[in-house]
């Protein structure tokens, strides 16, 4: 009996981001503590319709947003804030939709370190990714497309 | 519409240059294989087929585990698969709205209050 690769299966990915702000870390923990800030730089990319966003920016509380590209998918973002120290670290785990279908389960930790007067960032995004169904289809077509394009170009 | 996400492309295209090394690739995307199994169609030693079989893996396309005696041998889900194009996107989303930040502290660091004296 061969083997089937139909079962879901879970890509695991960490990055991590740094940026050097030039303001304290006080006033960039604002920037994601305070809705109103936040909403000024969270923001969704230019052919996208507008997010619905709320927050309860405590730990325990929620974060929503519900958004996507003009005439694509919705993308659904669910996250709840974990661990708050103030103008020092948030801990938020999230889940992501694609039209209904969860994307991925994810672990957000957001580091305000004091850098001289400034603040030096550091976002690590610690995910588990849900490959789609169909993927084990994709992955055999995709070989053997990729077998003909490589083909051709060698015919060539 | 597939994206293809494997970096050197050239590894890539030096490892499938070769038929035997195609057909592997072609058995493996049907499902994972030992390498014995990798083996039965070609008349060739064992120890070519394992010198192609790290081709494969050097150009990211294959990786394979050894559990026991046996090593198993699969595509390279990274290749082709959507979550590593969704992980791309969410790094990238980020970076843009890290710079939307910057910018967004630099317009209100004249309205900062109870910051203390400034330097």
């Amino acid at each position: 009996m061969s083997q089937t690769t139909t079962d879901q299966s879970i890509t695991h990915s960490t990055f991590v981001l740094e940026r050097t702000y030039r303001a304290s870390p006080a006033r960039v923990f604002q920037a994601f503590a305070d809705p109103v800030a936040k909403a000024k730089w969270f923001q969704p990319p230019a052919d996208w319709r507008p997010e619905v966003q709320s927050m309860d920016f405590r730990e325990g509380g929620r974060e929503t947003s519900e958004g996507g590209p003009v005439g694509g998918p919705t993308i659904m973002y669910e996250a709840v804030f974990q661990d708050i120290v103030p103008d020092e670290r948030i801990i938020t785990s999230y889940v992501m939709y694609v039209d209904g279908r969860r994307i991925s389960v994810s672990l957000a930790t957001a580091e305000f370190r004091a850098a001289g007067a400034g603040t030096h960032l550091v976002l690590t995004e610690q995910g588990a990714y849900f490959d789609g169904p169909e993927a084990a289809t994709m992955r055999a077509q995709g070989t053997s497309e990729m077998l003909d394009v490589l083909g051709r170009s060698l015919e060539e | 519409m597939l994206q293809y996400q494997t970096a050197p492309l050239d590894l890539v295209y030096q490892a499938l240059v070769d038929q035997t090394r195609r057909a592997m690739v072609e058995r493996l995307g049907q499902g994972p294989a030992s390498v014995s199994e990798l083996a039965q169609p070609f008349e060739m030693s064992l120890s070519a087929v394992v010198q192609h079989l790290r081709v494969l893996e050097s150009s990211g396309l294959v990786r394979s585990e050894k559990h026991g005696r046996v090593r198993t041998c699969r595509l390279d889900p990274r290749a082709m698969q959507q979550a590593e194009q969704w992980i791309t996107h969410r790094r990238n989303e980020w970076e843009r709205r890290l710079d939307l930040l910057g910018d967004y502290l630099e317009e209100t660091s004249g309205e900062a209050a109870g910051e203390g004296s400034p330097q």
